[in-house]
């Protein structure tokens, strides 16, 4: 039995076509039902729906053999535990600093909230700009607008909710798109299986390239 | 807070009942077992200087090593994060042998970092130093083997890699003027999207960036080998390890049916000191894969004590290899003994002593006690019958 942990939100309705493109189908309406765990069209596959930032931890110890996970993530809770296999392109975004449109610069410690403290600790010391960094869990946008803080490191869509609320996106830190990854475990025990339903996503991929 | 003195650090365990008695139990049948191969014993001492403990090791052992000061002294001191260096130390300096010296050992070794589960592992593993040759690399993975049987694991797979295809990949980033961080973080981690943008961005030529990009696919069984010979055979450091792989194929394969072989060319994620053969075995345990040992060939180690060996090992945390074994083979029958009085106590003494030289586990109860604990578990009773002291059915008598 394999087991394939998928992000919750914007990235589910993403892959979910792309699964289907590569014949693998859940066996009840996932997006209707309140469970977690559900059976899919093939026997020895079973899928998993959780909160984006549980996906990397379930595959690093072996709950989940493989799983969809935002770069974002993966670059924040970094392992190696798990194979990053394919780039699947979907839930294309960017991880941003930001800040108030016309603020005045900032002199001394910046204050940063945002949910990816080590990427912000990363991005600020690259910059030598001494940063205090306060974590947050959402709505990171409030935070500058509160003036609890000077900026943010957040993920970046269209922009909208930067511009609805009077700020404008300033660092590039990563273009972010959805992985999948592969548990370095699940790899060798179930390499045949898992081969098997690699091939089929790959060559989904390929398909929505060519056409 | 009084109320929370039982707490345990995060990643400290504790043993009890049967989880504790398969460990030891297991413990014992391995080093039983590393005795039968000729392996010596070896108790490395738990904390040294640091000078000693991580000299040429790299930095990740480093990072997963508690280091204070010793106040006699000043210098700094380390509590032992792997014993298989503390081997390679006691091999170079403390022992002085020439030719193979084959060494065991098992204790707990305490890491800092609590991502890969217990910080203070109990580690047991074999080394064999003094011999370069590849028959040493196939006596310690059949050692490894035999150690995965005895300790009742159905499925191994194991996973072979070689050091020297990361030797070949430094000699290409510099020929090349590509990362070599970078290539080797992308090719051992197999991001395939960012090595193909990496080497596309870089300008590599075709054929070399063919090359590359095909190295972290090639994994699998032993016939994933002559397409890699195919694919590497302008590349003398890449055929050799392709040759020693075909030969452990050879060699193992026969001899130990119950493994499935799994070549990875790409496995990056070995310390600087390795340099040949290296390997890693995974298991199944409630359902999760897990890696349960891994060892490989470090040859240099010995240097920095003064005298280079040759050397290859293994070690596993016994903890996780007792979390796969089938059962716990059944505790001697035990006996409960509530102490006589003072004066009936003629001869219950020499009784007890019998019994348990006999093999019994003897539990007296004691006159204080209205209910004794002690009675949990024994299936007999020891009794004032007409002929002495006799065992009696415990439901029953």
């Amino acid at each position: 039995m394999l087991t394939l942990a998928l992000t919750k939100g914007r990235i589910l309705d993403e892959t979910l076509p792309l699964l289907a493109e590569a014949g693998i189908v859940p066996a009840e309406d996932i997006r209707a039902s309140r469970k977690l765990i559900f059976a899919s069209n093939l026997p020895a596959l079973r899928l998993l729906v959780l909160r984006g930032v549980d996906v990397p931890t379930y595959v690093r110890y072996g709950a989940a053999d493989l799983g969809v996970a935002g770069k974002d993530c993966l670059l924040e809770y970094a392992s190696d535990a798990y194979y990053e296999w394919l780039d699947l392109r979907l839930a294309r975004c960017r991880l941003m600093t930001a800040a108030a449109k016309g603020r005045t610069p900032i002199t001394g410690r910046l204050r940063v909230a945002t949910k990816y403290v080590r990427l912000a600790r990363q991005h600020y010391a690259a910059k030598g700009q001494q940063a205090d960094i306060i974590q947050l869990y959402g709505g990171m946008e409030l935070a500058a607008v509160m003036n609890l803080a000077d900026e943010i490191v957040d993920i970046v869509d269209t922009g909208n909710t930067l511009e609805a609320n009077g700020l404008e996106p300033l660092d590039l830190l990563a273009d972010i798109s959805s992985r999948l990854i592969v548990g370095r475990a699940s790899l060798k025990l179930k390499h045949a299986e898992l081969s098997t339903l690699l091939e089929r996503i790959e060559q989904a991929l390929k398909d929505r390239a060519d056409s | 807070m009084p109320e929370n003195r039982w707490l345990l650090p995060p990643g400290i365990d504790e043993l009890t009942g049967p989880a504790a008695r398969r460990l030891e139990l297991l413990r014992r049948r391995l080093l039983d077992l590393f005795d039968s191969w000729g392996y010596d014993l070896v108790v490395p001492p738990v904390v040294e200087y640091t000078d000693s403990l991580l000299t040429g090791l790299g930095a990740a052992l480093d990072r997963q090593t508690f280091k204070f000061a010793d106040r006699q002294g000043g210098k700094t001191l380390g509590l032992r994060a792997d014993m298989s260096p503390q081997a390679a130390r006691m091999d170079a300096h403390s022992l002085g042998f020439k030719g193979a010296n084959r060494l065991c050992y098992c204790g707990t070794v305490v890491r800092v970092d609590t991502a890969a589960g217990s910080r203070a592992p109990v580690q047991i593993g074999a080394e064999l130093f003094g011999i370069a040759d590849i028959e040493a690399d196939f006596e310690i993975i059949a050692l490894l083997l035999a150690t995965l049987e005895a300790s009742s694991r159905r499925k191994i797979i194991l996973e072979v890699a070689h050091q020297k295809v990361k030797h070949w990949l430094r000699h290409l980033a510099t020929s090349a003027q590509l990362d070599r961080a970078r290539l080797q973080q992308f090719i051992g981690d197999k991001r395939l999207p960012e090595l193909a943008d990496y080497l596309r961005t870089a300008e590599v030529d075709k054929a070399t960036a063919a090359r590359l990009n095909a190295l972290p696919r090639l994994m699998g069984d032993a016939a994933i080998l002559p397409e890699a010979r195919r694919l590497y055979a302008q590349d003398p450091l890449l055929a050799e390890a392709i040759n020693e792989m075909e030969r452990l194929a050879r060699h193992i394969a026969p001899r130990c049916p119950q493994v499935e072989l799994f070549f990875n060319l790409s496995e990056m994620h070995r310390g600087a000191y390795h340099s040949g053969l290296v390997f890693a075995a995974y298991c199944e345990a409630d359902g999760v894969a897990l890696q349960v040992a891994r060892g490989g060939r470090y040859d240099q180690v010995g240097s920095a004590f003064g005298r280079p060996r040759p050397a290859t090992g293994f070690s596993a945390d016994l903890r996780t290899l007792a979390r796969g074994m089938d059962g716990v083979p059944a505790a001697a029958e035990s006996v409960y003994a509530p102490l006589p009085a003072p004066a009936a106590e003629a001869g219950f003494w020499d009784k007890v002593a019998q019994l348990r030289t006999a093999g019994y586990r003897v539990k007296p109860g004691f006159r204080t006690e209205a209910q004794s604990s002690a009675e949990q578990g024994c299936q007999w009773r020891l009794v004032q019958g007409d002929s002495g002291w006799q065992l009696t059915d415990f439901a029953t008598g």
